[in-house]
């Protein structure tokens, strides 16, 4: 280790060649991520309780006057929303819970972990238990809307609460679990009121379900991602930087109270939206990154787009079980998320453990 | 050069700095920060880093430099913090890339980076996990994240925390040949009295927010310094080789 054992060139070449050889490696990963995705979109699309065919369902895609005028109802209308809104809620999600992870330096973290669902659920049950929502806006746009405006506006008060006091990391983690309780208590409050069909309409949309998917919905939350994303991507290089350490990063000339406000304001965005539209899915924030980061380390270029792939394909895979599972019956894709990620999380853990 | 003008600095209404004043630390050198825990000597060094508030000049090369902004203050100024966080899923090499894309869009980030880890002898485990990597590796990738930024000033908060005897000296070896080659202001806040008589060529050291010996390690560490600073009785005197001992006898 003595620094008079200065390496030849060669020995700084071959170095140089194994980590661009890595890169490659990782690119090939995201390769391979994507096209797992693409199969699981595919299957996920093809299963249903329709018993349409593989071949009708493509050829529903891809030749719309082949088939019948039911045939393309199905797919269109109902299948195809549902199965790209799996893609992007799993990609938004995963991309929240990946960047919360990093500027929070805790690998807990998720867009949930800061009662982000909780107050979502909160705006959805004054919805649909006091049917209060914004003057103007059509009634059924009422649960979205309040569901997002309490996601977005818990993440607004965090922000406001840590900079009064300049708080840190762990302040801004506890101000978040105090969140939880509130609005979990506030939801209670609402359960406590509500008529039997109100309760039963807000349990299920807290289980969170893809059914309220479609095309309009998808369109924003395409739009929300295409805006979002961007930014995310550009702050690559700070956010490696950051798991260096703060002070770190902050000596190497990074505003990490800026890095931080901004990063937390496209996970509320993104938790946001995704939360108003499909409900409570609280896991894939979590396991996303999880796994993202055991497939291709922390390098903030390849560990963002694979949280991003790593929670399309969970919730893929999920939304096609949940129509599998129960022959007939679309079980609340909220619920099968967790049956579907934690045995690939644990094989793959098991794996590097093994390798190790 | 840096010089430090008045500084003071504390923690919401507790004082810990006072007035400090240090004379032009030259390039080439390491200065050593001493004293007891609480004397302020991290919150000194994190306050020339910019990262404590404080209020006087610090004056780099003639430039007042808390008038920079902290990107600016952060291109001529390297701090590098005790220890490397844990659970990090980052390879020796891209953690060193990271630190110079950090702030700088260098086209020969890698090669650049390569060439850290080759001049401190670590280019061997440019692939490897930080986490694992022993103390003494650590705290070389370490100082390969703040040397590949080419700093004016070099700024370490006990960078022999938690290493054996021989890392320590392999430590502080090459923090000394990089100071003398680069031409770099090091400074250093250390626990170990004899490292820092060994290779600082400058002792500050520091009691209660206020700097009581400044000098050459035989003309700032004496006897009266030692009781001062450390509240122990002890001598200074010189090994067989002509280095500077402290041997502590008693605490007051």
């Amino acid at each position: 280790m003595s620094i008079a054992e200065h390496n030849s060139p060669v020995l700084l070449a071959e170095a140089e060649r194994a980590y661009h050889g890595k890169i490659r490696v990782k690119v090939m990963m995201l390769i391979i991520l994507a096209v797992a995705l693409c199969a699981a979109a595919v299957i996920d699309v093809c299963v249903g309780s329709s018993g349409l065919s593989p071949s009708d369902v493509l050829a529903a895609i891809f030749q719309p006057e082949s088939v019948s005028r039911g045939v393309r109802a199905i797919v269109v209308d109902v299948r195809l929303p549902y199965s790209l809104m799996a893609l992007l809620v799993g990609a938004s999600l995963s991309l929240a819970g990946a960047e919360m992870q990093t500027i929070l330096d805790n690998p807990l973290a998720s867009p949930f972990t800061l009662g982000v669902s909780s107050a979502a659920s909160f705006g959805a049950a004054l919805a649909i238990v006091l049917q209060l929502g914004i003057p103007g806006l059509p009634a059924e746009w009422f649960i979205p809307a309040n569901a997002f405006i309490f996601a977005f506006g818990s993440v607004l008060l965090l922000q406001a609460l840590s900079g009064l006091r300049g708080a840190g990391v762990e302040t801004l983690v506890l101000f978040g679990i105090a969140l939880v309780f509130i609005f979990n208590a506030l939801v209670a409050i609402m359960q406590f009121v509500a008529s039997a069909e109100a309760l039963q309409q807000l349990v299920f949309w807290s289980m969170g379900s893809l059914t309220r998917s479609t095309w309009t919905k998808l369109q924003i939350m395409a739009l929300v991602m295409a805006c979002v994303v961007p930014f995310s991507m550009a702050a690559c290089w700070k956010l490696t930087a950051l798991r260096l350490g703060e002070d770190r990063a902050r000596s190497f000339g990074i505003d990490v109270t800026r890095l931080r406000f901004f990063s937390l304001l496209r996970v509320s965005i993104l938790a946001a939206t995704s939360v108003s539209f499909v409900g409570t899915i609280g896991f894939i924030g979590l396991v996303g990154p999880h796994i993202a980061r055991l497939l291709v380390g922390e390098d903030h270029r390849f560990f963002l787009p694979a949280s991003m792939l790593c929670g399309a394909l969970v919730m893929a895979l999920a939304s096609a079980a949940s129509k599998i599972i129960v022959p007939g019956v679309l079980i609340p894709v909220g619920i099968v998320t967790s049956l579907i990620g934690v045995p690939f999380f644990l094989a793959l853990i098991f794996s590097k453990a093994g390798k190790s | 050069m840096l010089s430090v003008e008045k500084l003071s600095a504390g923690y919401g209404k507790k004082p810990v700095l006072k007035d400090v004043d240090i004379s032009a630390m030259p390039a080439g050198t390491i200065t050593a920060f001493l004293g007891q825990n609480g004397a302020g000597k991290s919150t000194l060094l994190r306050s020339l880093a910019g990262l404590h508030k404080a209020g006087g000049v610090l004056h780099l090369d003639g430039a007042d430099i808390t008038r920079q902004s902290p990107a600016e203050r952060a291109r001529a100024i390297t701090y590098m913090p005790q220890s490397l966080p844990q659970r990090v899923a980052l390879t020796v090499l891209e953690a060193t890339i990271g630190a110079l894309r950090a702030s700088s869009r260098d086209p020969d980030a890698v090669k650049r980076s390569l060439a850290v880890l080759d001049r401190l002898g670590i280019s061997n485990l440019a692939m490897a996990q930080l986490d694992s990597l022993s103390g003494g590796q650590r705290q070389l990738a370490s100082l390969a994240q703040a040397l590949v930024r080419k700093p004016r000033v070099l700024l370490l908060d006990e960078p022999t925390s938690a290493l054996d005897v021989a890392h320590q000296i392999r430590v502080m070896r090459t923090i000394r040949e990089i100071t003398e080659e680069q031409g770099i202001i090091s400074i250093a806040v250390l626990h170990d009295l004899g490292l820092a008589c060994r290779w600082c060529e400058r002792l500050v050291l520091l009691s209660g927010g206020r700097v009581v010996s400044d000098g050459e390690p035989e003309v700032a560490l004496t006897p009266d310094v030692l009781n001062q600073v450390y509240g122990v009785t002890g001598r200074i005197e010189r090994c067989s080789r002509g280095q500077i001992q402290v041997l502590i006898d008693e605490v007051a």
